[in-house]
């Protein structure tokens, strides 16, 4: 078992003992591994690009901010981790590209659509954005700029989802976006789905409005708002078109116009019978065209429709799949998968104006690029913006994590690997869209997933094969509700358990294979809330998304088993005491502490420390309230508290108490990530490398590793490796200036993974945790005068290394590579010398470390311990490592010692070569020099300085196996040990020659340069005399 | 030998000394920065400059000088295990001989290189008479730099170069610049942190470490308006 070793010191230095304020920033260099991945990305819903350069493209995400690439997409960086991640619009003025705007909260209003709270535009290209009101809008579906003059802009904004609004309509500035006026508005059902600006005459603008309303149970598009207008004054007054389009109501349009011939519009009208209308007279009249499926299928969500830039007759219907017309849109074709299969569901596409071959396409499941007018496509694999739902982790080591996401399956994949985790250690294990993904915790090679609507499997991880374990109705039951996204869970106090939930509760003792209904129907049941098969409006859309008064929660307690909680979608709060025998409902008690009736209960968290105490969060967004709910009960539900912070943005999803700390909460929510250290009394919202307004869906610690997992709905998948400083920082301690960590044991190793072979040639990598222990210390505030750096010492007090120190306010860590400093090596060769930058590994035992910050000095002591767990290494193998390595270090010092004592002969020699004027003594200089400089030469490499050319003399001998045998985690091979010995010779040898060129010559090239000194000073004498 | 590659990634970026003095509003925040730096008219004096210092990685030195004269050109010399390379920038061009890895002769750095050193020439800095240089500086807001509360501003170059910097809000020093520069087709940002910041005998304030997230350089020592021979601006081996 392992000790945690603090020794001295690490109270350092208080300086008063206020309380300090902890917040994230407390945390310092604790920051945020994002694991992605890039091999499965998420939702894109704008792309726009800058026509000038042809490689700068921007694309906005569902959940995952938004992106910019100054090469075309060979890479990405995110640009707007500071604000809304939701985004719904993005334009770029071309006349000026640094100018974008965003439209935030993205409009593809499926049942998880996110929410926005703005437009935002920047002026520098990304670097620096500014909000520009429009705050209550909740989605922006498009932002247009007049191309003749910038500071036209027109925001479509469709509005709430799932409320009526007086936020809804047609946007327009005159003043670059600095004040707006709503130029188009029906009424507060129906909003502003697109604008269309006429290139040619820009006071002719086109809009369509959108009438559309979710509730938890039901879905409407279409209604009286809908309609298609046009303006001839610039958006001042409004005519709506309609001549040739079906009979109303519509429901949403999707509207293009031909830039190059802009009395050609097109639209996708929803309606009874939806259909492709075309106009040839700028919208007066339209004609119906025939159409495929893929043009005209669900309407609400696919709502691109796209002219090529310079050809009026291609056009461009990304949808179900990509289709693209050579007609003006008579008929069309679909994209090939040639390149590869391109992921379906698709919502954005830029086409380059000035090389329209080159298209880039968003997707449910990330952005593809085309050269050849989207004929076959390829895949942007580095953008780490996938939209998970859930996240569960193993106790394998490395962990491997686990989790569904929206659109794209369920996946698995090693926490670390060597090499870093990068695309190819993530594998796809169940299909649909993924949901909870739950290792079973007793067979490390099954796990359990399920898709949208309670379709779930028992996967078997070695072959992938699954079988489908969802329970099934029986006699006398009434039709089974399964929630879009259905629970399945493990005990986590009977590991055994597998529980899942449709109105009733579901238990499995046998990974599935028999079901036991441990409940009555947990629900509200009411049957207004399960008209499901009504939902879409215009046109039926009911893919499980609207299934409600159905099980959404299910919790064991991890301290009594017979505990077990269950929340749902329409309010109830159920606990039984007796492994489900009986329930009670809590929901009144939760609602006598202000909150809503009938909103989800999203998570429930019993505490790991005692169990009548238990967490919830409660989400009642789908009735057009995004506050977040989060109580706490201590007596099981009887009584709760509503923990609230100023800080809390977004509605909640998640709320996790620490696995050793009770006073540790985190809580996820629609808009961030927020912690407490102090039991909820305080919050603050996590930002160390972390997106400050992500979707945070799920939250798991790793009670190994300590590592806190993130599951967000557009970033992927977020990791803080270890925590341990947030258990231990308290606000004590936060107020010292100084404060160093307690080190627990550290075992001497290189790491947990070798370093792989080549570098990744793309996708996304997120790298590995540090597997060497830091040494972590805390700094009230940033060091910024003085300097700051670390000193190991041996038992002996001898130095063994100095480093720099990190500076930074909050907790800091400083890795030591657990060696001494590298020998001094023999200098003056033609390269500089691996040797010179190896050095031992230090030997088990304690050493001081010395942190200096400024004039002050703080220690502490660590403990360095062999790595038992690597059985090929034993603790004589590493003596008699480090007794090898040694006496290489010390054959280096001593060619070094060598080297220059040569080198300082050279010196002589050539200082003397300016002295010496008698032909037969300079030739005796030269003699001396030419014989050290073939002596040199065995002793380092002094030809060759080609990087392709490896010239070894004993300097790299030495270095190569000095080299390997530090480096190295095994006992040295016997030939090494025996080529240490023939090195040893050489340098003797080599330590003999030089003696008796010494002994031969020194003497006498001194006494000559001396006497011809001497004598050319005589002579000078004389000469001046 | 991956250190040393590190090593000078690192110094290479710093190319030249990089000397932080540099525009609540811009002004207000610039003349703040300047008094804290030991005001305008004594860096209005900085004419050469000579620093020496290092960087330590993994217990391996590196040893860096740096010679330059104010608008006229700057070296670096940096020095590992007795073998030594330097970096040359010039108002018109610019030298990289790095023989660590084989390198046998002085290269030339590409226009777009020479162009983004061109304004770590200005021992100045950004700030002093930064109008009559034809520098915009825009106050961008405050923001934090690792928990530091910062003021944030923007600099435009007169050859529209620009970079980012931050001011530490309870002392106006400059904390930490991101430089954003297009070269040879591709668009880059560096980021150097400024730290353990002393006032010289002259009266100006120096940050005497510079960090990139490879490493960090300390200067030991600084010397103003010494002798600078300008030959050392010519490639040499």
């Amino acid at each position: 078992m392992k000790k945690i070793f603090s020794l001295s010191l690490s109270f350092l230095f208080v300086f008063n003992s206020q309380a300090q304020k902890i917040n994230s920033y407390t945390f310092g260099q604790m920051e945020a591994r994002h694991l992605g991945p890039g091999t499965m990305s998420g939702r894109i819903t704008a792309i726009d690009g800058v026509a000038a350069d042809s490689k700068t493209i921007y694309v906005g995400t569902a959940g995952g901010g938004i992106w910019k690439s100054t090469n075309a997409g060979a890479s990405w960086k995110s640009i707007f981790d500071k604000y809304c991640q939701s985004i719904g619009a993005l334009a770029i003025d071309q006349k000026n590209p640094q100018v974008i705007y965003a439209g935030t909260g993205e409009s593809n209003m499926r049942n998880s659509v996110s929410i926005g709270n703005g437009i935002y535009k920047s002026t520098d290209g990304g670097d620096n954005w500014t909000k520009l009101g429009l705050d209550s809008t909740e989605h922006i579906a498009k932002v247009v700029i007049n191309p003749k003059n910038s500071d036209v802009v027109f925001a479509a904004v469709p509005g709430p989802l799932w409320s009526d609004s007086k936020h809804r309509g047609l946007y327009k500035s005159v003043d670059g976006g600095s004040t707006w006026e709503k130029v188009l508005f029906v009424n507060e059902k129906a909003g502003c789905a697109d604008v269309v600006i006429d290139p040619k005459n820009t006071d002719v603008v086109y809009a369509t409005t959108w009438e559309f309303r979710r509730m938890p149970f039901s879905f409407n598009s279409g209604g009286k708002g809908s309609g298609i207008y046009k303006s001839k004054d610039g958006g001042r007054t409004w005519k709506e078109l309609s001549n040739g389009l079906p009979v109303k109501p519509f429901g949403r349009v999707a509207l293009a116009l031909a830039p190059s011939a802009p009395h050609r519009l097109l639209a996708i009208v929803e309606a009874k019978e939806t259909g492709l209308y075309i106009s040839e007279d700028g919208g007066e009249n339209w004609k119906k065209q025939s159409a495929t499926m893929n043009v005209v299928s669900r309407p609400f969500y696919f709502s691109t429709l796209q002219f090529d830039p310079i050809d009026s007759n291609r056009v461009y219907r990304p949808a179900f799949s990509f289709s693209y017309s050579n007609d003006g849109g008579y008929s069309f074709s679909d994209a090939s998968y040639d390149g590869g299969w391109v992921h379906s569901d698709m919502h954005a596409l830029w086409v380059n104006p000035n090389y329209t071959n080159q298209m880039y396409l968003g997707t449910d499941g990330g952005v593809y690029y085309s050269l050849d007018r989207g004929a076959t496509w390829f895949f942007v694999q580095n953008l780490p913006v996938g939209q998970f739902y859930h996240v569960a982790v193993d106790h394998q080591n490395p962990y491997r994590i686990y989790g569904g996401l929206q659109d794209n399956g369920s996946w698995m994949a090693p926490s670390a690997a060597p090499g870093g985790v990068g695309n190819a250690n993530w594998q796809n294990i169940y299909f649909g869209d993924g949901f909870w993904t739950q290792p079973d915790p007793t067979d490390a090679n099954i796990a359990y997933a399920e898709y949208q609507g309670g379709n779930m499997g028992r996967i078997d991880l070695t072959t992938l094969k699954s079988v489908s374990i969802q329970p099934q109705q029986t006699a006398k039951e009434e039709k089974l509700r399964w929630n879009w996204n259905t629970p399945i869970v493990t005990g986590v106090f009977n590991k055994k358990n597998l529980y899942t939930g449709a109105q009733y509760l579901y238990r499995s003792q046998d990974q599935g294979r028999s079901w036991e209904k441990i409940s009555a129907d947990l629900t509200t049941n009411d049957k207004k809330k399960q008209k499901q098969d009504e939902s879409g409006g215009l046109s039926a859309d009911n893919t499980s998304a609207e299934n409600h008064c159905t099980i959404f929660t299910i919790t064991e307690s991890p301290i009594d088993g017979n505990m077990i909680w269950v929340g749902t979608d329409d309010g109830n709060l159920q606990l039984s005491t007796d492994a489900g025998k009986t329930w009670t409902n809590l929901a009144k008690n939760y609602i006598a502490a202000g909150i809503p009736a009938q909103t989800w209960v999203s998570s429930i968290e019993p505490s790991n420390f005692d169990k009548n105490t238990v967490y919830a969060t409660f989400d009642n967004h789908m009735y057009g309230d995004h506050k977040p709910y989060l109580g706490k009960s201590m007596d099981l539900g009887k009584t709760w508290t509503l923990l609230a912070s100023d800080e809390f943005t977004g509605f909640a999803h998640k709320i996790r108490e620490d696995l050793k700390n009770k006073d540790l909460l985190f809580l996820g929510t629609e808009m961030g990530l927020f912690a407490t250290v102090d039991g909820g009394n305080s919050w603050f919202r996590m930002k160390n490398n972390i997106p400050e307004y992500a979707l945070v869906r799920d939250l798991q610690i790793q009670p190994t590793t300590n590592d806190l997992i993130i599951a967000t709905h557009g970033r992927g998948i977020i990791v803080v490796d270890d925590i341990t400083p947030m258990r231990e920082l308290s606000t004590s301690i936060a107020a010292k200036e100084v404060f160093i960590f307690p080190a627990k044991e550290i075992p001497l190793n290189n790491g947990k993974f070798g370093a792989g072979g080549f570098p990744s040639n793309g996708g996304w990598d997120a790298g590995n945790p540090s597997s060497m222990t830091p040494i972590e210390y805390y700094l009230k505030d940033r060091v910024n005068s003085g300097d700051a750096k670390i000193d190991i010492y041996d038992a002996e007090g001898k130095l063994v290394q100095t480093m720099p120190a990190g500076k930074r306010k909050g907790i800091n860590k400083v890795y030591w590579n657990y060696r001494m400093t590298p020998p001094k090596t023999a200098t003056g060769g033609t390269k500089l010398d691996n040797g010179g930058f190896a050095a031992p590994m230090v030997l088990p035992g304690n050493y001081t470390m010395k942190l200096k910050v400024g004039d002050k000095e703080y220690s502490s002591t660590l403990k360095m311990v062999h790595d038992a767990e690597n059985k090929n290494f034993s603790e004589d193998d590493r003596k008699t490592q480090y007794n090898a390595a040694m006496k290489l270090y010390k054959m280096h010092e001593a060619l070094a010692a060598l080297t220059n004592k040569v080198g300082e002969e050279q010196t002589l020699v050539k200082t003397g070569d300016s002295v010496v004027k008698t032909a037969k003594n300079k030739k005796l200089l030269q003699e001396y020099n030419s014989k050290l400089e073939v002596l040199r030469s065995t002793l380092l490499a002094t030809k060759q300085k080609s990087i392709f050319a490896d010239e070894e003399k004993l300097r790299e001998k030495i270095s190569d196996v000095y080299s390997n045998i530090c480096y190295n985690e095994a006992r040295p091979t016997d030939l090494q040990l025996k080529r240490i010995e023939q090195l040893q010779t050489e340098i003797t040898k080599a330590e003999g020659t030089y003696k008796e060129l010494y002994d031969a010559s020194s003497a006498k090239v001194k006494a000559i340069i001396e006497e011809e000194n001497k004598l050319g000073k005589n002579s000078n004498s004389r000469s001046s005399n | 030998m991956k250190l040393i590659v590190r090593a000078l990634i690192v110094l290479s970026l710093l190319v030249s000394v990089t000397i932080t003095s540099y525009a609540q509003k811009a002004e207000d925040i610039i003349q703040k920065h300047l008094a804290a730096i030991g005001g305008e008219d004594a860096w209005k004096k900085l004419n050469t400059l000579r620093m020496e210092g290092g960087m330590k990685a993994n217990g391996v030195d590196v040893s860096v000088v740096i010679n330059s004269v104010n608008m006229k050109g700057t070296r670096q010399d940096i020095t590992v295990m007795g073998m030594s390379g330097y970096t040359i920038t010039t108002d018109k061009e610019g030298w990289m001989y790095m023989p660590f890895g084989g390198q046998t002769a002085p290269e030339a750095m590409t226009p777009d290189q020479v162009k983004q050193g061109k304004y770590k020439l200005d021992l100045q800095g950004d700030f002093v008479d930064y109008k009559s240089k034809g520098t915009k500086v825009e106050f961008v807001g405050k923001d934090e730099v690792e928990g530091t509360e910062v003021f944030k501003l923007k600099v435009t170059h007169k050859d529209s170069t620009e970079k980012t910097v931050f001011m530490d809000a309870s002392n106006y020093y400059l904390i930490r610049e991101v430089d954003k520069f297009v070269a040879d087709g591709k668009e880059m940002e560096v980021a150097i942190d400024f730290s353990n910041f002393q006032k010289q005998p002259n009266g100006i304030v120096f940050a005497m470490t510079m960090g990139v997230p490879q490493g960090e350089v300390n200067f030991t020592k600084v010397e103003v308006n010494v002798k600078v021979d300008d030959a050392i601006f010519k490639p040499s081996k």
